[in-house]
Order: C-alpha cells, then structure tokens, then sequence
C-alpha cells in the first residue's frame, strides 16, 4: 500500500530572486495565456495565436527562472 | 488529432494523482503541465489552420521547454545528499512522474521530426486561413479547452493571488474560508 507523502506545513523563508510581477505573479496567468491562446485558435485569429504562444512560453520561461536560481527549501 | 488525444492522457493522469491520490502538484510539475498543453497548441494550430512547419515549431519549443522543467525535477530529486532520495510524489509504474514527462516531451518531438519527413502534407504554398471544424476536431479542441481551464480553477485554487508554494500540501483559497 502506498503511504500518502503530504509534506508537512513549515515556514519557507522567501529564497527565489527574479519573482515575476504584475499579473504574472500568479501562477495561475499562465494558464490563462495558454487559455486565451486556444480560444483565439478556436476564433481563428491566427497572428493573436502566435503572440499568445509567445507569451505564453516567455512567462513559462520566467516562473522556470525563478525556480532554479535559487536553492529551494524543499521538504516531501 | 492523435497527437492532441495523446498529450492529454498525461493532463488527465496528472489531475488523477492530484484528486484521487491527493498529492498537489509542485510548481516545476505546473510547468510540465504548462508544456504539455503547449504541445496540444502546437497541433491544434495544424488542425484549425494547414499544416505548417511553423506550427510544429510550437509543438517543440513547448516540448524543449518541458523537457527542460523535467530534467531539471530529475536532477533535484537524484542529487547526492538528497534526504528526499524517493522523490517527489509516488511513481507511476516504477517511474516518477517528472521522469515520465521528460520521455514524453522527448517522444514528442522525435514524433514531430517523424511528421516533418513528409513533405506531402506541408501546405506551404496556400494561405493559411481557418478552415471549418469538423465534429471530431471541436471535441478535441473541447477537451484541451476543459483540461486548460480547470488547471486554471484548480492552480489558482491551490496558489491564489501570490507565488505558489514550493511544496504545495493544501488549496490556500479553501484553508482561508
């Protein structure tokens, strides 16, 4: 039988640098972007595909930066 | 439309640990999901608009993209001295799966460099307009739509209005009601 592997709640001291801002703060807009750009294949805007695509990718890359610059404080 | 089918079986898998095992998912396994979807776009763009190199383009810089995420999960997870040396969350039929991302990213492009062999199919030479969706195709694109959007319910659920956590274990909107 598998254990569940909750982690336990601690206190994370803030360690990241280069933390997105504005909207993008959210992880969540990422989703959006990538949801705004289907619906914009679904609408058949083709240039507003590529452009959200593009935003899409650079705001990944962005979170993705943020998440290995720094040592994380991990705890599974 | 085979490829757009296929990436979502991974979504809905990851959405199936989320629930039912109740494991959240850390940010880098966002990205991968991110990526995943990315990957879907990349198709969806052949579908609705010809086939065109340009397409595929975003099918692999998506899969580039959650190749790297990946890689990056592997080697945090296999790093000597790590007291975490089961990794994060529980494996899938003997792998991880951030492992499982980075085998599908990787297939996912070597598929796409398959597809780009056939030169027959590309339509370069007519403009790239919409064409009409046929049923099949707007039930796929449905599909990506619904597992894009609940991402988006479930992601702000879990992380609200700030950075998500690095190690998610609740939804931080629902603790504060």
């Amino acid at each position: 039988m598998r254990a569940s592997r909750r982690a336990t709640q601690q206190e994370q001291p803030l360690l990241h640098n280069s933390t997105p801002t504005g909207f993008a703060k959210m992880m969540t807009a990422l989703f959006v972007l990538a949801l705004l750009t289907m619906l914009a294949i679904w609408f058949g805007k083709r240039k507003a595909v590529f452009l959200l695509s593009l935003a899409t990718l650079t705001t990944g890359i962005f979170w993705f930066n943020h998440h290995i610059t720094d040592p994380l404080n991990l705890n599974f | 439309m085979l490829l757009i089918t296929g990436i979502c079986i991974p979504v809905i898998g990851a959405y199936w640990i989320q629930f039912v095992e109740g494991e959240f998912p850390c940010p880098l396994c966002l990205l991968q999901r991110l990526a995943m979807l990315g990957v879907a776009i990349g198709a969806m763009m052949n579908l609705r608009f010809g086939v065109r190199t340009s397409h595929y383009a975003v099918t692999i810089f998506s899969a580039l993209f959650g190749a790297a995420v990946s890689t990056r999960q592997i080697l945090l997870h296999i790093a000597p001295g790590n007291p975490n040396g089961s990794g994060y969350g529980s494996a899938v039929f003997g792998w991880h799966l951030y492992t499982w991302g980075l085998v599908i990213f990787m297939t996912t492009i070597g598929v796409v460099g398959l597809m780009m062999l056939f030169e027959k199919h590309f339509e370069l030479g007519a403009v790239a307009t919409p064409r009409p969706m046929t049923k099949p195709v707007m039930a796929v694109f449905a599909l990506v739509i619904f597992l894009t959007a609940a991402n988006i319910v479930s992601t702000f659920l879990m992380c609200g209005l700030s950075p998500c956590p690095d190690t998610p274990n609740q939804y931080l909107l629902l603790s504060n009601i």
